[in-house]
């Protein structure tokens, strides 16, 4: 059975960052567009303190929230 | 036989319809559920006009300390009761080395909103190990116990303080396998873990800092003997839940296991966020996973006074703050001008009165205040020209901080789309948190507030569907064997009540805690006998008994 699209995420692998998050996830970006692109998908991870930091357990977004909901 | 109940109206737990007839009892199980019983017991009940059902299951509390003092998980077995699950949220009493317990407490205090008094001296920690747990409770319990083990105290047992550092390398991750085999074999229903809750001083657990492989690892353990992952995921926001979800339904096709979540909560201010999810959950469910989303039945609500710091200032942390304050230092905090400023300008940025204008006031000590109660603060403040926020503090202050406030405005209130939803086929009730912040709410009868909102008064379930819902559904879902039907052969849990009359009563402040504390709590209405593993642990003639026959319940 085929799922319906949804947001896509990720998680970080042990040891990554977010530079490395987003040349994994948004290869097709340069590093600093992926970067913001990111953030601006992630603001609640961004913005918590120390900033910045990413736990093992996060839902990482790599797209905007979708129109439909989904 | 030991025990007939006679003349019931039998709802066994499968959803069918009930019907009338008797109920014998032999050793602790169902001997004969259906036509007259003709032999005579030792002990016989007359059960006309009211319903013989199995006991309740409750599937997430946080009872674990209580049990070590409190066998009968007071009052929970009174509300007809007879299987709490204890250890969720990533947070049990075991397995944990004696060097990691002033940890586990400050996250039991922070989260579970559980007092210093709960674990000083109520009880001898005698134990580490995971049945060494269950040992010590084993010689007390009245009501059946079905224990997850945390993953934070996993991790703390492994990693030490790296657990709240980094990631497991792969010799620890073989470490919280090993462990965590060794509490299912103990006796573990499953594991918990969490991604959202914080500590006493607001860093995150231990299980938060797990990567997805550890999750997995650790899966891949609950599936050797196919138990339960529970989770608490960020139920605040819709697409992370969703996320959740997915992940949850990856874990569960891959190792064949069980998931929960909990809670799921609807909300005004969040209308699409249950219908989003619950589509999900139906579209992982059609695809075999198991991804049971818990659903509690009662409204939320927060009381709560300035002498500890109420999970409701979470959101304002100036105001946690200062409400974790030693009592003096907060006192003068509060009346020292630039810092009420601060505060003022924080609960109401910009003039905006929102945040507090509708919490309610609950108690006060100062005779002159008696007639606020029941009135919102914006109501007050609209009278003396004042802030809901400023009222708030000066009422405190003049009522030496034993001022008592209650929030009722925060959602999962809409009976028109709890109801609903609590009938739907794929949401699993509880999420009840028995035995947890028990200083803000009650957190007792919500299976009772089930009959008498959305079976009596609204019908979104039938009779039959309730008690199935909270039975047969709960004790199939988390594996629980033999328990959940009044069957021949099967455990003889059973709640004997009126279904006219079941209902959850008045949320009272109770002082029946260790040294005298407080907490919130809520008696029973309608019910009429508890039965635990054959023996009658509770009745409305003669209160709690000293059967004391609850069993450490495994998958």
């Amino acid at each position: 059975m085929t799922l319906s699209r949804a947001r896509a995420f990720t998680t970080a692998r042990p040891g990554e960052d977010w530079p490395d998050i987003a040349r994994r996830s948004l290869a097709d970006l340069d590093e600093s567009a992926a970067l913001e692109a990111l953030k601006s998908w992630n603001l609640h991870l961004f913005l918590r303190q120390p900033r910045g930091r990413i736990l093992g357990c996060d839902v990482i977004f790599t797209e905007p929230p979708r129109s439909d909901g989904g | 036989m030991d025990l007939i109940i006679r003349n019931g109206r039998i709802v066994d737990g499968t959803g069918l319809p009930a019907y009338q007839g008797d109920l014998g009892i032999a050793d602790g199980r169902i001997v004969h559920v259906g036509g007259r019983i003709a032999a005579t017991a030792a002990r016989e009940i007359d059960a006309a006009g009211r319903v013989v059902a199995p006991g309740f299951i409750d599937p997430h509390t946080h009872f674990d300390v209580q049990l070590l003092w409190d066998g009968e998980a007071r009052p929970a077995l009174e509300h007809g009761i007879t299987t709490v699950v204890p250890g969720n949220c990533s947070l049990s009493l075991a397995p944990l080395k004696a060097e990691h317990r002033p940890r586990l407490v400050g996250m039991f205090q922070q989260i579970e909103e559980m007092p210093n008094a709960a674990f000083d001296g109520a009880f001898e920690w005698t134990w580490e190990s995971f049945d060494g747990y269950l040992d010590a409770l084993r010689a007390k319990l009245s009501v059946n116990v079905a224990p997850l083990a945390g993953h934070s105290v996993i991790r703390l047992w492994v990693m030490g303080d790296a657990a709240t550092e980094r990631a497991a390398n792969a010799e620890e991750l073989a470490a919280m396998q090993d462990l965590l085999r060794r509490c299912l074999e103990a006796g573990a229903i499953g594991l918990s873990t969490s991604f959202v809750d914080v500590d006493e001083n607001l860093q995150p657990v231990p299980s938060r800092y797990a990567h997805f492989e550890e999750l997995d690892a650790l899966a891949a353990v609950l599936g050797e003997y196919g138990r339960m992952l529970q989770v608490v995921p960020e139920f605040y926001a819709t697409d992370i839940t969703l996320a959740r979800v997915d992940q949850l339904a990856e874990l569960s096709l891959a190792h064949q296991i069980p998931t929960t979540f909990s809670p799921l909560f609807d909300s005004a201010a969040n209308p699409d966020n249950v219908s989003r999810v619950m589509a999900r959950v139906e579209e992982q469910m059609a695809r075999g996973a198991r991804v049971w989303p818990q659903v509690q039945t009662r409204p939320i609500d927060i009381s709560f006074t300035f002498d500890v710091a109420s999970l409701l200032f979470a959101a304002t942390p100036g105001w946690y703050r200062t409400m974790r304050l030693p009592r003096e230092e907060k006192i003068a905090a509060l009346r020292d001008p630039e810092q009420l400023e601060a505060l003022i300008a924080e609960a109401e940025p910009g003039g905006d009165t929102g945040r507090f204008a509708r919490v309610k006031v609950r108690a006060v000590t100062r005779a002159e205040d008696e007639t606020l109660v029941g009135r919102s603060l914006g109501e007050i403040a609209a009278e003396r020209g004042s802030t809901p926020a400023r009222v708030m503090v000066e009422l405190s202050l003049a009522n030496d901080l034993d001022a008592c406030f209650v929030a009722t405005d925060l959602g999962h209130d809409d009976p028109a789309r709890v109801g609903p939803l609590l009938a739907h086929p794929l949401v699993h009730i509880g999420a009840s948190d028995g035995g947890a912040h028990i200083q803000s709410f009650a957190t007792y009868g919500d299976t009772g507030y089930l009959f008498s909102r959305f079976v009596r008064d609204r019908h979104d379930l039938t009779l039959e569907q309730a008690v199935k819902k909270i039975t047969a559904d709960t004790a199939r879902i988390w594996g629980i064997p033999q328990r959940g039907l009044l069957q021949p052969g099967f455990a003889a849990d059973v709640t004997i009540f009126d279904a006219e009359a079941i209902a959850r009563g008045d949320e009272v402040a109770a002082h029946d805690m260790p040294e005298g504390g407080m907490r919130y709590v809520r008696g029973a209405q309608g019910i009429d006998t508890v039965i635990v593993n054959g023996a009658v642990a509770w009745n409305a003639v003669d209160g709690y008994t000293t059967a004391a026959t609850g069993q450490v319940v495994s998958a």
